[in-house]
């Protein structure tokens, strides 16, 4: 570890170091330009207002193009300011200036939750007395922070390219599915299948219950990227697959999820009777992870088997339509009494 | 011997906040009000026990964010000045209660001087080593401290990528290696949340019990003869202690547990709320109005609002917690007795809470504890307080039971963490944490700068996991900042896995950035993912 750490040092000095010689001349001639850009920018605008109407239509559009060019040259400038050091004052006009959209965007993220004023560097607040600006002026950091990466433009991406299908166990009534399909993957589709028969196709979790059998399809309506799933009462494995329900009712699944397997509800009707010593506790699992696991799916496997999935089980996935299934999912459960729960362990915590 | 044991459980943990980026950050003021109310309130209480030679055992867990932010430099640092200005604040209300609100200048003086005391016992007496404090009293043996998964990262919804639950686990112990110089003994797992299987995985770093809330071990199969007064052992090698509900309720029910007393201090009306903000100047650094942790008022009365409040008495307030101690030892006497009649060993009655419920949202709590102990140690011999350990090396015979999954939160299970407001996050962790795992697996020979990036990769997608963004989220208090923290840990990941793949290049002074504000765990090694 130490080693590791050791090595990485001087390379960190080094890079820094190149980075800001590299960035030194570009960051001085940015300087400028922004400067010379943002002058003459402000006083235009002001004396323009009341001329509007006089200026010629000519001078308007000559006007509009410099200002888009002038734009894309602050974009860039604002996303390569790597390794710039200024003082405070002057970095704090430069962004003032050349205030890219990602910038107003972290502008805006920033005022959102934090209530400060737009544009305004941190630290100055409304409402304050010029006294308790300068005052505050002490906590002011020496460098305003650097931006080399702007978290707010990230996205997150509605697929991440790959075929693949999740389950998570809510609680003993509720199953959480999520997929994700990628565009590749449609399109090799609609090249094998053709637009039309496609256009026809519906997408399709496959719920299956892998110990017992039996299976329901619930055909997702489009833009769908979750689901909640109701689960039986009888059952307590699951595993989905994520599919197309061709016009022809044929299923082509894309890609299989993990299995999972339901919480127990209610006390177990056998009695303990084999003891261990805690200091033989550790050796317990000659079987190990997988024996738990077994333990606990095996505890009380419902006796009766499913009764063929179809459209009752599907019907029943449709009752989260609106991703909110009602309700939690231990309240009406025989054998839960309500006096043993903790109703209001989540109202003190923080 | 007692007839049976008390086994208190202190959970602290607060999630690793740290802007570098910002002078002052709204946010970091949960650990900076957490320390000066809990974690040095009870280190207070616990040193007058030592001092007073009164016997007590005590568990806690320190989270591993809660020990990295106790550690850190910068966050330190940014305490002393808030100290200093709370100082400041606090000696102006005794001129200010003088002239204005007489009858409050007594109470303004208390806060100055409690204030003080903070700082001298933290900058003075512990040289701003809060972990090495706690630290000694565990190695005095009446203070156990456990381990805790790395970044409280909610293990059941993790299970779909097995290496992300086991670096969770991995990295959390490790730390506390590191932190506390011994291995750890036992775990608590973020939000009591247990899914049959990860055992293997508390075995792999020696981890030997954990705790459950009460239906995981009262629904465990078969079914344990004592309910969750004796510790249970799995199929997979771990011993589980439950939680007990009646004492949990006395303290956390809003309705009939203690905190809600009328002669307590009232916890939202604050003077930051209430004086003028010219006057409080320095203390609201960014002009925002937020807590400032003094308090004149007490509950007063059930639905009394905030206008109406009465004055806090002190005096009152503390004479009131030990009455409250009074009858929580003679209802455990009871409870023990009534429990042992049943039995063929001495019950365990395990009361696991959040910390900063003591001192923080129950202003007198730490009081209340320190009260407890001693009166359970001069007063009686039907109960005393115990860590599991000692629990387990005097009553080792354990029944072989499986818990189910099960968690503390409201209903039992996974809906606080997985609900309308929270999901969304479970495709874009899920997908992170396979993407490290397909990192870790590829790149076996990396340079020293990929090195890096891998590393970082690991300490963004730990920060992601958190269990508080997902949380906080579903109780609706300060959701913006909670997905803000997502978005930020996931964009951050997001560019190392491109960088490391080869889709963008990999920038040394961006990795640079991510390694000063995220800069938890500097020991991290990405193989933990493999």
């Amino acid at each position: 570890m130490a080693s590791k750490k050791k090595a990485a040092a001087p390379a960190r000095g080094g890079k820094r170091k190149t980075a800001a010689r590299k960035a030194a001349p570009r960051s001085a001639a940015l300087k400028k330009t922004a400067k010379k850009k943002a002058a003459p920018r402000k006083a235009p605008k002001k004396k323009a207002a009341p001329k509007k109407k006089a200026t010629p239509k000519k001078a308007l559009k000559k006007a509009a193009r410099k200002s888009v060019a002038k734009k894309v040259a602050k974009k860039k400038t604002a996303i390569r300011k790597t390794a710039r050091k200024a003082a405070p004052k002057t970095a704090r006009k430069k962004t003032g200036a050349a205030r890219s959209r990602g910038s107003a965007l972290a502008g805006a993220a920033r005022r959102k939750w934090k209530d400060a004023p737009p544009g305004a560097p941190p630290g100055v607040v409304p409402g304050l007395s010029d006294e308790d600006q300068i005052r505050s002026a002490k906590y002011l950091p020496r460098d305003l922070p650097k931006r080399l990466f702007e978290e707010e433009r990230f996205l997150f991406p509605e697929s991440y390219g790959v075929n693949r299908v999740r389950l998570l166990v809510r609680d003993p009534e509720w199953i959480f599915a999520y997929w994700d399909v990628s565009p590749e993957t449609m399109k090799g589709l609609t090249k094998s299948l053709g637009e039309r028969a496609l256009a026809l196709s519906r997408l399709t979790l496959r719920v299956l219950d892998p110990v017992s059998g039996g299976m329901s399809d619930i055909l997702l309506p489009p833009g769908a990227r979750w689901w909640y799933i109701r689960t039986d009462v009888a059952r307590r494995t699951y595993r989905a697959e994520i599919g197309i329900t061709l016009p022809s009712g044929e299923f082509r699944q894309l890609a299989e999820s993990n299995s999972v397997v339901t919480p127990r509800v209610g006390p177990s009707r056998e009695r303990a009777r084999r003891r261990v010593s805690y200091r033989n506790a550790g050796a317990v699992p000659p079987e190990g992870a997988a024996a738990a696991r077994e333990a606990e799916r095996e505890a009380d496997l419902a006796s009766d088997p499913w009764v063929a999935g179809g459209d009752e089980a599907a019907q029943r996935g449709g009752a989260s339509d609106t991703f909110r299934p009602p309700g939690g999912g231990r309240r009406d459960r025989p054998g839960a009494s309500d006096a043993f729960r903790p109703g209001a362990s989540d109202t003190h915590r923080r | 011997m007692p007839v049976g044991y008390w086994c208190p459980v202190l959970h602290a943990h607060l999630p690793y906040v740290r802007h570098p980026e910002h002078p002052h950050f709204l946010e970091e003021d949960w650990f900076f009000e957490a320390l000066t109310e809990t974690y040095v309130p009870i280190l207070r209480v616990l040193d007058g026990l030592q001092r007073d030679e009164v016997e007590y055992r005590l568990t806690m867990t320190l989270s591993p964010p809660l020990v990295s932010m106790m550690t850190d430099e910068l966050l330190m640092g940014r305490y002393h000045q808030h100290l200093d200005r709370l100082i400041e604040l606090a000696r102006r209300e005794t001129e200010r209660t003088k002239r204005e609100q007489p009858h409050l200048e007594a109470l303004a003086w208390w806060y100055l001087q409690e204030f003080e005391d903070v700082r001298r016992l933290v900058c003075d007496d512990w040289r701003s080593d809060v972990r090495g404090a706690f630290r000694r009293h565990q190695d005095t043996g009446r203070l156990e401290i456990l381990t805790c998964a790395a970044t409280h990262g909610f293990l059941p919804l993790m299970d779909p990528v097995p290496q992300a639950v086991r670096a969770q686990i991995h990295v959390g112990a490790q730390h506390y290696r590191k932190e506390f110089g011994r291995d750890p003994s036992g775990i608590w797992l973020p939000e009591c949340g247990y899914v049959p299987g990860h055992e293997v995985y508390l075995k792999e770093v020696g981890l030997r019990f954990t705790f459950l809330e009460a239906h995981g071990l009262t629904e465990a199969h078969p079914r344990p003869s004592f309910g969750v007064h004796a510790p249970i052992a799995s199929a997979g090698g771990i011993v589980f202690f439950g939680r007990d509900m009646e004492s949990s309720r006395q303290v956390w029910s809003s309705e009939s547990g203690y905190p809600g007393d009328f002669d307590y201090r009232e916890f939202y009306k604050d003077i930051g709320w209430e004086l003028p903000l010219d006057y409080l100047g320095d203390s609201l650094p960014d002009g925002q109005r937020k807590n400032l942790g003094i308090k004149y008022h007490r509950v007063s009365g059930r639905g009394v609002d905030l206008a109406h409040k009465q004055p806090y008495v002190r005096a009152w307030a503390l004479e009131k917690a030990a009455v409250h101690a009074g009858n929580f030892l003679f209802n455990r006497e009871r409870q023990v007795e009534h429990l042992a009649a049943h039995m063929d060993r001495p019950p365990i009655v395990v009361s696991p809470y959040d910390a900063e419920l003591f001192g923080h949202w129950w202003f007198e709590g730490p009081q209340f504890l320190d009260v407890l102990f001693r009166k359970m140690h001069h007063d009686q011999d039907i109960v005393r307080s115990i860590t599991p350990s000692e629990y387990l090396a005097r009553h080792g015979e354990l029944e072989v039971c499986q818990p189910p999954m099960s968690t503390w939160g409201a209903q039992g299970y996974a809906e606080v963490w997985l609900n309308a407001s929270n999901d969304w996050i479970y495709p874009h962790l899920d997908m992170s944490a396979e993407r490290m795992v397909e990192l870790a697996r590829r790149i076996e020979h990396p340079s020293d700068l990929e090195r890096r990036a891998l590393d970082q990769a690991a300490r963004e997608l730990l920060l992601a996991q958190s269990s508080d963004w997902a949380f906080i989220m579903k109780t609706d208090t300060t959701v913006e900042y909670a997905k803000k923290r997502t978005r930020d840990h996931i964009a951050r990941f997001d560019y190392l896995y491109r960088a490391l793949t080869g889709q963008c290049p990999l920038e040394e002074p961006i990795l640079r950035d991510f390694e000063d504000r995220d800069n938890i765990f500097p020991e991290l090694d990405y193989w933990v993912y493999r």
